[in-house]
């Protein structure tokens, strides 16, 4: 392929990164704020659906001018649909890491039982970073067997929040029986908590599409 | 008229040239711009070569056309009756569809031109010119050692950046390219893409194309010519990816042409 295509798919990679980052950038804020509780911290994640999507309009763009102007074909072509479908993940990963900072600092409060609930929350919000950050470090690797090493990584970490997810709910579950009173907190709480495991979905998403534009094969959305 | 910052090189105003009595070229107004790649699209005989001949005035040695309207290059028409035509195809390069190499060797289908337009004087001076044109062709590693073997030697698209080498060593300030790689391989024709993008960093490029992928990968500007009419100007994007005539549309979505 000739250099400005070239050019046009790494400014492609740059800007998808950077987006990624942003992401990734918000849970690790979140993850601080949990670990040291600090949870009014949780306002500083100021990452927004409308700025990530005017953003990932912008590379949507480019990507439908790279498509019509160059014609790529087989791994080139592949890279292109999957990055076309990336931007739509990630925006939607943001926007889950932004509603559950928001949707956390607004439940959390001492009537609840704060210990058992960071007890869960704080790995769950882990692994789901740890999800992204893996997921999205696939979009500079070359070497097929790192590609299946990290994609698995991602599969392992997103299967970890399934599980912590659901240990949390049940705890949940018992604590709202005992206390009614302290319902609506309680499920407001499961429910930022299930944003995590939504981000590990995507984060999952994102693998399978790169996995797609590396080795080749079908696209398998989760 | 495309709005934009760049400097015209070449303003192309109300432009008709007549076979005889048959018009092929209908009212032609374009301003081609300095260090840009335009590429002329369109289906067999909608004008583009014919109007692509016009800029170097090749059209007039052919007894029977006729042309009206200006081609004002660096504020001279070229049509102008002062103006000796051999004077504007120094200034204007072409290179041409089939790769037609001198029966001479590579040095001298070089040097050839440059020494008989008195540009250089046989000795250094056109070693150095026929070095920096192979260089600029990209050819220079694969011939440096082998200068006296004919340029009909070479494989196609080695003839072709020879071809494109003895039309920078005049020292042109436009090249003309008329299908320049379409009895190329893909590997030549990517190689001589690479160099149409790199060349025009000093020349402004016209193409000839009617490889439409061609002109979405190489070139700034794109004009659709359809039965001798421009139908459709503007940067190479617009055209590829938003064109506003549907006749644009058609012809770049294969729907006909």
């Amino acid at each position: 392929m000739l250099k400005p295509y070239e050019a046009k798919l790494q400014n492609i990679k740059d800007e998808i990164s950077k987006i990624g980052v942003d992401v990734v950038d918000s849970l690790e804020l979140s993850l601080r704020a949990l670990e040291d509780k600090k949870i009014d911290d949780l306002k500083n994640v100021l990452i927004t659906e409308k700025k990530l999507l005017l953003r990932s309009n912008e590379i949507d763009n480019i990507i439908v001018t790279t498509l019509a102007l160059y014609s790529p074909e087989a791994k080139d072509l592949r890279q292109l649909v999957s990055y076309l479908k990336i931007t739509n993940e990630l925006v939607r990963t943001g926007s889950n890491a932004k509603d559950f900072a928001k949707m956390f600092k607004k439940s959390y409060s001492d009537d609840l039982n704060t210990s058992m609930i960071l007890e869960y929350a704080i790995p769950l919000l882990r692994s789901a970073l740890l999800s992204l950050q893996t997921s999205i470090s696939i979009l500079d690797e070359t070497n097929g067997k790192h590609i299946e090493e990290k994609y698995h990584r991602v599969v392992v970490e997103e299967s970890k929040t399934d599980d912590l997810y659901l240990m949390i709910e049940k705890n949940i579950l018992k604590l709202i029986s005992k206390n009614l009173d302290l319902s609506k907190e309680y499920f407001d709480i499961l429910s930022a908590l299930r944003r995590l495991e939504k981000i590990a979905d995507r984060a999952v998403s994102i693998a399978n599409l790169l996995h797609f534009a590396q080795v080749g094969g079908d696209i398998v959305q989760s | 008229m495309i709005a934009n910052d760049n400097k015209t090189k070449i303003e192309v105003k109300n432009l008709n040239l007549y076979y005889g009595v048959n018009q092929a070229l209908f009212d032609i107004t374009a301003n081609l711009y300095e260090n840009k790649i335009t590429a002329l699209i369109g289906p067999s005989g909608c004008g583009k070569s014919t109007f692509l001949r016009c800029i170097n005035r090749m059209n007039d040695l052919i007894p029977i056309v006729k042309i009206d309207g200006q081609i004002i290059i660096d504020t001279k028409n070229i049509y102008d009756k002062d103006v000796d035509e051999v004077s504007v195809r120094k200034k204007i390069g072409m290179v041409f569809q089939q790769p037609n190499p001198f029966p001479k060797s590579i040095y001298d289908n070089v040097a050839y031109a440059p020494l008989k337009h008195g540009i250089v004087r046989k000795g250094k001076d056109c070693d150095a010119l026929v070095e920096y044109s192979l260089i600029k062709s990209g050819l220079w590693n694969e011939v440096k050692d082998k200068l006296n073997q004919p340029g009909t030697s070479l494989s196609g698209g080695q003839q072709q950046r020879l071809c494109i080498a003895r039309t920078i060593a005049i020292k042109p300030e436009v090249i003309l390219m008329d299908e320049p790689t379409s009895a190329l391989d893909p590997i030549s024709t990517e190689k001589i893409e690479a160099l149409m993008l790199e060349l025009k960093q000093d020349y402004t490029i016209i193409t000839v194309t009617h490889n439409m992928q061609q002109a979405a990968r190489v070139a700034d500007y794109t004009a659709f010519f359809h039965l001798g009419k421009l139908i459709e100007y503007d940067e190479t994007e617009t055209i590829f990816v938003n064109p506003h005539n549907k006749k644009t549309e058609d012809y770049i979505t294969g729907r006909f042409g």
